[in-house]
């Protein structure tokens, strides 16, 4: 049998704490006009964005830590595909 | 007075596809899309609100489903390569697609969606006496783990990586292209082809849905393609939706509510090749 992977830590605080920010600012985004309500939306769409990236870093970060290098440098490719579609999107 | 009103009809359409889909296990923005656009969105504006209803209810499942021992995240990282390269072209793609090719593709979205979520499979991995809860998780160096099920303790391995890749390509093409999250391609892909169990499968597609709809929605955002106040209505309210949906999920009967989603998705596949 192969060795059990440990938790990774931080990781669940990190998602609830985000997802709780994205609601509170995305209601105060869809529901105020002006300059407050546009940040608060950019803000909301901004953490959504953030977060499953932030997972990947946590991940990838917590398999370097144990020695899973192979699968901490897939995290890092998955990581720079979705920077180069920035990238080739800004061209 | 109207911007109110189209946000909050926006927030409710997400709110309610989002719970809908959270327990028929087929994701709500291959409902959300089809909505909005028969509603009056153009298509290419909405497949950005569909990505965000996809990266919200991403996130709002998976602070619950890391609990469970249920996500692979090697399985997901390593599949996610290939969907979020595919949702980068889909995205790149959809700037240049006309809005009546884009309605097409999405009517064939739906139906696909309506027809693979209609046909999913149960159990196919068997519990393994030896094991304990102390044993559940993923291994280290490979694309295996196990999970519980019910009183017992099922061992995997993803099988067949190179055809999974493959589809998970095609699912990121999908999700960049009609804003869908995909999920019906990964959620099978993983289980039937890869042959992992499908509750794994399902959670681990929770999470790389959120990661493929990144990738399209970075795209979207430097093409200034984002209504930020409609991405907030509908952000706000898939987040509500789809923490309803995963705490109904245990109550209700999702073979009878994907029955009901894969009629509902085919009626609106044939009105939106109709109204194209």
């Amino acid at each position: 049998m192969s060795e059990l992977d440990t938790p990774i830590r931080g990781l669940k605080p990190m998602m609830l704490v985000a997802t709780i920010a994205a609601f509170a600012l995305a209601v105060v985004g869809a529901f105020n006009r002006g300059t407050v309500g546009t940040t608060a939306a950019g803000l909301a769409v901004a953490t959504i964005v953030a977060v499953p990236l932030l997972r990947v870093v946590f991940v990838g970060t917590h398999w370097w830590r144990i020695g899973d290098r192979r699968f901490a440098l897939i995290s890092i490719g998955l990581l720079a595909i979705v920077g180069s579609g920035a990238i080739i999107a800004l061209l | 007075m109207r911007d109110w009103i189209v946000h909050w009809t926006e927030f409710a359409f997400a709110a309610a596809t989002s719970a809908v889909g959270a327990i028929g296990g087929l994701g709500g923005a291959v409902l959300l899309v089809p909505l909005l656009v028969l509603t009056g969105t153009s298509a290419r504006a909405a497949a950005p609100l569909g990505l965000v209803s996809v990266a919200a209810g991403s996130s709002a499942a998976g602070a619950r489903q890391l609990s469970h021992g249920l996500v692979n995240h090697r399985i997901g990282i390593s599949t996610e390569v290939f969907a979020s390269a595919g949702a980068v072209t889909g995205a790149l793609a959809s700037g240049f697609a006309s809005d009546r090719l884009l309605k097409f593709v999405l009517a064939g979205v739906a139906l696909a969606a309506g027809v693979l979520g209609a046909r999913r499979k149960g159990i196919r991995n068997l519990p393994e006496q030896s094991l304990t809860v102390d044993d559940v998780g993923e291994h280290v160096g490979s694309l295996s783990g196990v999970y519980q099920l019910n009183d017992g303790f099922v061992p995997y391995a993803a099988k067949r990586f190179r055809a999974g890749a493959a589809l998970f390509g095609l699912s990121g093409i999908i999700a960049g292209l009609a804003g869908a999250s995909g999920g019906f391609v990964k959620t099978p892909a993983s289980s039937e082809v890869m042959h992992v169990p499908v509750r794994v499968a399902a959670a681990t597609t929770t999470f790389t849905i959120g990661v493929t709809s990144a990738a399209g929605l970075i795209v979207f955002a430097v093409q200034r393609r984002l209504d930020l106040a409609a991405c907030a209505a509908v952000c706000a309210g898939s987040i509500v939706g789809a923490t309803a949906g995963a705490a109904l999920q245990s109550r209700l009967g999702p073979p009878q509510v994907r029955r009901f989603l894969s009629v509902a998705l085919v009626v609106i596949a044939i009105v939106l090749v109709v109204k194209a």
